[in-house]
């Protein structure tokens, strides 16, 4: 059967229609009837669809009678859609011979399309570009191709022109995998080896392991091996998504599909580990593992300190299922009892921070995100700092981690991401024109100064047509300091921050002033003060209020005025009582919202 | 049983710049249509609270609007007819119907005393003719002196002034004189509403497009002090936030709301409050006209309140009162809420007089910060 199996996954800048066209693919091969299609099945979590991306793996086996009359057994793994998830997409494209490269007829090439194909290409796969979204009339498939030649080293004299709203070219989208992706290769009879790419808990089944079989063969009742962990776990079940859940007796050399062994924690299940025979362990594991290391930190509270309690249970239960975050409880003198909470990047920070808001109904306080730094002392011992609370001033050297981020932008807003990278302390690496009116820009840039509103500000600066991606290139020596806020002379450890120090004083006079207008006025004044090792560098103040009256209440309209007071209410719930002051939450990401000059 | 009731009258001459009532310009089909329909409000209200024929005895009425005296002096009278016919009045019970200047002449009072109206709320505003103007009110300085005279003249000494301050240009000096022209006609009450502006009005729109300047808070706290320092100097108390009185002559219509007590209310967008519920009438005069023409009540929306709102709502609307509420008004001996306003009390904001709680001078400026706190100290 193997000679009859192809593996692929769509990768696709944001936006390009990469979910659209794996609709259609469902459609096509009847794997879905057109009344059980919702648009953007594979897209199944709520968050998913709100944000229009993918964050989980998925895997569809789609079974599709090619012209050459035989049937296939196609399996669609359909990739997480963020830089955040790299590591993840990187692993899901390790399960296949094959990508479909999307590209928008109308956008071209955008800096994720780039990093996809190179991550493709990594991973040795055939490559199929489709350009999507034909039937608009400002598409330009010529200049699309032009552009993937002048940017990928790929063959792109051959590509699908398709559009999957108007179901264009779905059928040569599927010829094309059968004809060009290499079938999968693979010993039935050799050890098991199946890479994981993806895992959930479901509560009624346990941990949901999702492989790609390259050696041997998996069936209930077997006992296997997750071989980073060292634990070993009985099959009860294996099969595959149609994308309806399917049981099956077993999954052979290249097939892919899941696996449900027993398993608690989705954190034994780590995604790029291989899972073998307890008997028969295979000699290796297959190439590629990494652990996934969070990259982000923040602090989350609970805007009531009675809700500290729900916060650890809902971290719990989510963990349950994202193996990547962590948590640790942290205690702050402004805030009280929270945790420290690891993410992969911001993306993912703002996914777990909005879930625990909207599925377990917590009010949050989360703290500035940070990157980790490392402090080395004088004999070379590193020391990792991921909160400014961690930092010591009397650290020497210290070093803060790099990104490689590749820009796309029309030639006409080079001037302003120039500017951008110049005050977010970027070099510049390279510089290509892509077609006549576009640039490909490469720079080396402290990470810190990505998170903090990098990418809106890229977006907002060239109207939107800019894109971005980047990675983790390594520690570099950094010149820092921490910024510590006073409100009323007392020190709001929370509003700390780690900055380059020749930006200090220019950060400092900017989180004073925002802090001004987003603190409330209370009825006495408040001082809003920014200190470097208690030397005051900035200071505001918030005018004590005055007058806060209704001056009309008559006629009899109570409900009204009632209704007032619980919206005023609702909206002091949100905020952090810190001292006397109340702090709302938008004061902790203050420094999010800072100018660059 | 309510003792007190309201009757909305929705018309008005023209619609001054920041008012967010319910009010509509005067037509005389329209209101004719709208008065049939008051009129069988009252009644079907009267039937329903299963009073059968018996009258109902009221404390208070207020005729407010709109500007009840923009119908005239015929349709006055039809209207105090039906007042009669479904209601009986103590005999010290309060009557007040709000009156425009403009709109006032000899024959409509004669109705309006007629029909048992004792007390005159007047929409004076400002005496300052560019103020009323900027306002879009419709009368000049001039006719305020003239409609209280003709008040006195039928007999009328029950005189109240509405005046605003924080008008966008105003000056300390014209609000004082304002102020002056006001108590010089010798009213028995003042109201002095501090200017809002609120949403979905033109004043609203014009502030937002910075073609006026609301006056800074300091201005409107100066000359919320000047109002009180000059009304008391005449002999009036501060017995509400924006309301001040000669003893004796205090709203007993709005001092009822203010101590929760419970009324009917009639027209359009009208409040009514007993047994712990509340509820509202439309508030379009043609979707009210046309329930009752359906023979059916025009509620629009009804709410009967928690123990807690009802908690709430003893500070809220207690507290705006210069005689506050009583320290047992949380239930028994106080302690309570002794504790939950120390901190109010050692701020000046809140104090202790004869077994009650009530806001100091600095406490009304800020009372709805005072109360917010006081109630989140009573985990309210």
């Amino acid at each position: 059967m193997p000679g009859n199996i192809r593996n692929f996954s769509i990768v696709a800048h944001i936006d390009h229609g990469k979910s659209t066209i794996a609709d259609r693919l469902l459609e096509f091969t009847g794997a879905l009837s057109v009344r059980e299609m919702t648009a953007q099945v594979l897209d199944s979590m709520d968050l998913e669809r709100e944000r229009g991306i993918t964050i989980k793996a998925h895997a569809v086996r789609l079974t599709y009678k090619a012209k050459d009359g035989q049937r296939y057994m196609l399996n669609l793994i359909d990739t997480p859609g963020h830089v955040d998830f790299s590591y993840e997409v990187s692993r899901s494209l390790a399960s296949c011979e094959g990508a479909l490269l999307v590209i928008d007829a109308t956008q071209g090439v955008e800096a994720q399309t780039i990093a996809n194909a190179y991550l493709a290409i990594e991973n040795d796969l055939e490559i199929i570009p489709v350009i999507n979204k034909i039937d608009l009339p400002q598409a330009d498939p010529e200049r699309v191709i032009a552009q993937i030649e002048e940017t990928i080293p790929i063959d792109a004299s051959n590509p699908i022109i398709a559009s999957a709203k108007a179901g264009i070219g779905i059928e040569e989208i599927l010829e094309a995998v059968v004809s060009r992706v290499p079938p999968p290769k693979g010993d039935d009879a050799a050890p098991l080896k199946a890479l994981i790419f993806d895992s959930w808990f479901d509560s009624y089944r346990g941990v949901v392991t999702l492989v790609r079989v390259f050696d041997g063969t998996v069936k209930a009742g077997m006992k296997i091996r997750l071989m980073s962990v060292g634990r070993d776990y009985e099959v009860s079940e294996v099969g595959v998504f149609t994308p309806k859940i399917l049981p099956t007796d077993s999954l052979g050399a290249g097939e892919v599909g899941y696996i449900i062994a027993g398993i608690k924690n989705v954190a034994d299940t780590r995604i790029g580990d291989t899972i073998t025979g307890a008997d028969n362990p295979a000699a290796a594991k297959l190439p590629g593992y990494r652990e996934a290391r969070p990259m982000v930190y923040c602090g989350l509270y609970p805007t009531e300190h009675h809700q500290y309690e729900a916060l650890k249970a809902s971290l719990e239960k989510l963990k349950l299922n994202d193996a990547s975050f962590t948590y640790e409880p942290e205690s702050s003198q402004a805030l009280g009892f929270g945790f420290r909470c690891g993410f992969l990047g911001l993306l993912h920070m703002e996914i777990i921070r909005e879930r625990l808001e909207r599925e377990f109904g917590l009010a949050l306080i989360s703290t500035t995100p940070t990157v980790i730094y490392k402090a080395i002392d004088p004999e070379g011992a590193e020391r990792l700092i991921d909160s400014p609370s961690k930092w010591d001033n009397s650290d020497k050297h210290v070093q803060e981690p790099y990104v490689k981020a590749v820009i796309f932008v029309p030639e006409t807003y080079l001037g302003a991401v120039f500017e951008l990278c110049r005050a977010r302390r970027g070099v510049q690496k390279e510089f290509t024109y892509i077609g006549k009116d576009r640039v490909m820009l490469a720079y080396e840039l402290p990470m810190n100064e990505i998170l903090w509103d990098f990418f809106d500000r890229l977006k907002s600066m060239t109207k939107g047509y800019a894109s971005l991606d980047y990675e983790f290139i390594g520690y570099r020596d950094a010149d820092l300091a921490r910024v510590d806020i006073l409100l009323n002379g007392e020190p709001v450890d929370a509003l700390s921050l780690i900055v380059p120090r020749e930006k200090s004083y220019f950060l400092a006079r900017q989180i004073v002033e925002k802090l001004r207008s987003v603190i409330p006025r209370h009825l006495f004044e408040v001082a809003i003060q920014a200190a470097i090792g208690g030397r005051i560098i900035a200071r505001e103040s918030v005018r004590a209020l005055r007058k806060d009256v209704t001056a009309k209440c008559y006629g009899g309209d109570i409900t009204r005025k009632r209704k007032l007071l619980e919206k005023q209410r609702e909206g002091k719930r949100k905020m952090k009582q810190v001292g006397r002051v109340e702090v709302p939450q938008e004061a902790f990401l203050a420094v999010l919202q800072l100018e660059d000059k | 049983m309510a003792c007190s009731v309201y009757i909305h009258i929705p018309f008005c001459l023209k619609k001054c710049v920041y008012c967010d009532f319910v009010s509509v310009p005067f037509d005389g089909v329209l209101s004719d249509r709208y008065l049939a329909a008051l009129g069988r409000e009252l009644s079907l209200s009267l039937s329903l609270s299963a009073r059968g024929k018996s009258k109902m005895r009221l404390k208070t009425l207020f005729v407010g609007g709109g500007t009840p005296t923009a119908l005239s002096a015929w349709q006055l009278k039809g209207l105090f007819d039906s007042i009669g016919r479904g209601f009986d009045f103590y005999p010290d019970a309060e009557v007040t119907v709000e009156a425009n200047p403009a709109t006032l002449d000899e024959e409509k009072l004669g109705v309006l005393l007629q029909g048992g109206v004792n007390r005159i709320s007047i929409g004076a505003q400002s005496f300052d003719a560019e103020e009323l103007k900027l306002l879009g009110r419709a009368h000049r300085p001039g006719e305020i002196s003239d409609a209280v005279e003709l008040c006195r003249a039928a007999g009328l000494e029950n005189i109240g002034l509405d005046l605003i301050y924080g008008i966008p240009g105003q000056k300390m000096q014209t609000w004082l004189q304002t102020l002056k022209s006001a108590l010089e006609l010798g009213p028995r009450h003042i109201s002095a509403y501090e200017l809002t502006v609120e949403e979905k009005t033109g004043l609203w729109d014009l502030v937002r497009g910075g073609a006026l300047e609301m006056p800074s808070e300091d201005d409107v706290l100066s000359m919320s002090g000047a109002a009180q320092e000059a009304l008391e100097a005449a002999g009036f108390v501060r017995y509400e936030v924006s309301n001040y009185a000669i003893a004796g002559f205090e709203c007993r219509h709005n001092l009822n709301y203010w101590r929760r007590g419970e009324y009917l209310g009639l027209g359009v967008a009208a409040h009514s409050f007993s047994d712990g519920r509340r509820w509202s009438n439309t508030c379009s005069v043609l979707e009210y006209i046309a329930a009752i023409e359906a023979g059916e009540l025009p509620v629009a929306g009804a709410e009967t309140l928690t123990k807690d709102e009802q908690r709430r709502e003893v500070f809220l609307l207690g507290l705006r009162t210069g005689e506050g509420v009583p320290l047992a008004a949380d239930g028994a001996g106080g302690a309570a809420l002794e504790r939950a306003a120390a901190e109010l009390i050692a701020e000046g904001l809140l104090e202790v007089r004869r077994g009650r709680l009530s806001a100091t001078r600095r406490g009304f400026h800020l009372l709805d910060s005072v109360i917010f706190r006081l109630l989140a100290g009573l985990s309210l």
